[in-house]
């Protein structure tokens, strides 16, 4: 009796499934990967209809939907401008079904002492250049 | 959501009306050409307003206006800004420009100087770094060739790849340099006119305000002043510039081919009306969170928001403002790979007796080689126009000491200056693949430095300028 329970609760959600036309979405870099500069993309296989927004959330029941993004019909999008932390994605239609698996994606940003470290070398380097060009142009016209 | 608002009857209009023009104009110019320094160095004799042009157009790419949306919709301000920092290579290149002339009047390619000067172990190096960097930048070109078409018509990425560097292929060939830098002249004017109006209708259609907003609320990171990636790319973005320029033969060409006293002149100017030009490009990517545009891949986010702010008619100045910035450094960067093809690996490795009209055939294969190389490359479309590119930056800068102290000082020897260029590219490489694209000119170019200053120290070459005659 029990299999029987799992067998008829498996064929309802496939045929759940399969009227939504499940699309299996995934982080482009490789699921739960970590993005150290705030933007990553998403792409999903199968066709969604137009009415269909990407939800993200900052937990995986998805209880407060923080954004919502209209999407388009490549099958992937590509999204930035995130600070630390992790968010849920995941596609719904325009009746509340969800349409998609969910995605984790994990924002680190590099840590801001190592940033500021390489932009004062690149200031340091810059200000090297910018004398070495003046003082060598000005010997030459001495020259 | 899709950017498509040009039907594709439209686009296929226009490039074949633009192919013809072009081709037809690169024909006419090139017509008398007659000698090798007709064909690769414009008789040398280039004027001040034909420079300016040239040096601003080659550097509006499709980098430019595809790539500067690209990351400032990734890197927010900083990336919008630092890639307008990359006239500084156009600005520093200026005093170069007058040295160059007056160091080697009669000298043809950037790979003639390094061999003269430091020796042929330096010239090898200098060779892979230089050919790394024209295929990076010719396959972001005919990327975006593709990108611009499907983007703005729905177009097959591959069709329009095909067509601009054709089209590029087919006039560089017909009209040599000549060609390249007359179209570059045309192509400039209709650049600065679309940026300009496509700058004041976005900016009227949609508030400062509005947009401010919505990046606050959507994407706050971009507004971020202490945005780490972007903080490192700032200076980055600068030594990948000044490398690109400060190496490659594409500006080398010019030195040589502008008439005396004005290249300075010409490319002082040049990177000062370049300067603004990625700032407008760029800022329409900060409008994506207000229009709740997204794009598939980010180096889709120029053309997918111009379009939307501008529509139809928007659409069709965007297009053939970003078709003329392609075509203008696609054929420029043609034909100064093909110089260095000619001149130092076939006159210089496989056959050193060749003759001036040997050169010159051989000079025309290698344009349609590369045509056909790229394409081949640009087929898979394997990565964006910002990952394709940046990579070379790992390479290029780490010429830009080498190339100063070659110029400057006597002291600086070929060994050293080859470490310099090896050390600075692998270490480079390295940071690139280990951190991001956003550090790898940057720690190239502190490698080469170090390894530069060391040789200064340890070494004492007294290189006789009369060498480079």
């Amino acid at each position: 009796m029990r299999t029987f329970k799992i067998k008829l609760i498996l064929l309802v959600s496939s045929l759940f499934l399969c009227s939504f036309s499940f699309a299996e979405m995934k982080l482009k870099s490789g699921v739960d990967d970590v993005s150290k500069e705030g933007y990553f993309s998403l792409s999903w296989e199968g066709e969604v209809a137009e009415s269909v927004r990407l939800e993200m959330a900052s937990s995986e029941n998805f209880e407060a939907i923080e954004r919502k993004y209209m999407i388009n019909r490549d099958g992937k999008i590509t999204l930035s401008g995130y600070g630390d932390g992790t968010f849920y994605f995941r596609l719904r239609d325009s009746k509340s079904n969800e349409v998609s698996n969910f995605v984790v994606v994990n924002v680190e940003h590099w840590p801001l002492d190592k940033a500021v470290t390489f932009f004062f070398v690149g200031l340091t380097l810059f200000v090297c250049l910018i004398s070495t060009l003046l003082v060598c142009t000005r010997i030459k016209k001495t020259d | 959501m899709n950017a498509v608002v040009l039907s594709t009857e439209w686009a296929i209009a226009i490039v074949i009306v633009f192919g013809v023009l072009w081709v037809a104009f690169g024909w006419w110019l090139g017509r008398n050409n007659r000698t090798l320094d007709d064909f690769m160095l414009a008789g040398r004799n280039v004027g001040f307003a034909f420079a300016s042009a040239t040096a601003m157009a080659t550097w509006i790419t499709s980098n430019t206006t595809l790539l500067a949306p690209q990351l400032t919709y990734e890197l927010g301000v900083w990336g919008m800004l630092g890639y307008s920092m990359a006239a500084l290579g156009l600005i520093l290149f200026a005093p170069l420009a007058k040295r160059i002339k007056a160091l080697m009047p009669h000298g043809y390619t950037c790979g003639d100087f390094i061999r003269r000067r430091y020796g042929r172990v330096a010239w090898y190096v200098f060779l892979i770094v230089a050919l790394a960097y024209s295929f990076g930048w010719l396959v972001s070109l005919g990327m975006g060739g593709g990108i611009l078409i499907s983007t703005l018509s729905g177009l097959d990425y591959r069709v329009g790849m095909s067509a601009i560097l054709f089209i590029c292929v087919c006039y560089t060939l017909l009209g040599g340099l000549k060609a390249v830098i007359a179209t570059d002249f045309v192509q400039t004017i209709i650049i600065l006119i679309g940026v300009i109006l496509i700058a004041y209708v976005g900016i009227s259609k949609l508030g400062l305000e509005e947009i401010h907003t919505a990046v606050e609320a959507k994407s706050p990171q971009l507004l971020n002043l202490l945005f780490p990636a972007a903080l490192m790319f700032l200076f980055n973005n600068i030594f990948f510039g000044i490398g690109e320029i400060f190496h490659s033969n594409v500006w080398w060409s010019r030195a040589f081919a502008f008439k005396d006293k004005i290249g300075k002149k010409a490319f002082l100017l040049a990177g000062v009306l370049w300067l603004p030009i990625p700032i407008v490009t760029g800022f329409i990517a900060l409008a994506a969170p207000a229009l709740g545009l997204y794009p598939a891949s980010s180096d889709m986010v120029g053309p997918l928001i111009a379009a939307k702010i501008l529509g139809g008619v928007g659409a069709f100045f965007v297009f053939i403002v970003v078709f003329s910035a392609m075509a203008s450094s696609l054929d420029s960067l043609l034909a100064a790979t093909s110089d260095l093809i000619t001149k130092d690996i076939y006159g210089g490795i496989i056959n050193k007796n060749a003759d001036k009209e040997k050169l010159l055939k051989v000079s025309k294969v290698s344009i349609v080689i590369l045509g056909v190389i790229t394409w081949a490359l640009c087929f898979p479309r394997i990565d964006t126009l910002a990952a394709i590119l940046m990579i070379t930056g790992a390479f290029v800068a780490s010429t830009i000491w080498p190339i100063v102290f070659g110029l400057y000082f006597r002291r600086l020897n070929g060994t050293v200056a080859a470490l310099a260029m090896a050390g600075g590219s692998a270490v480079g490489l390295t940071l690139y693949f280990q951190v991001g694209y956003y550090v790898s000119a940057l720690s190239s170019c502190v490698v080469s430095l170090f390894v530069c200053l060391i040789g200064l120290m340890a070494y004492d070459e007294k290189f006789d300028w009369k060498r480079l005659q």
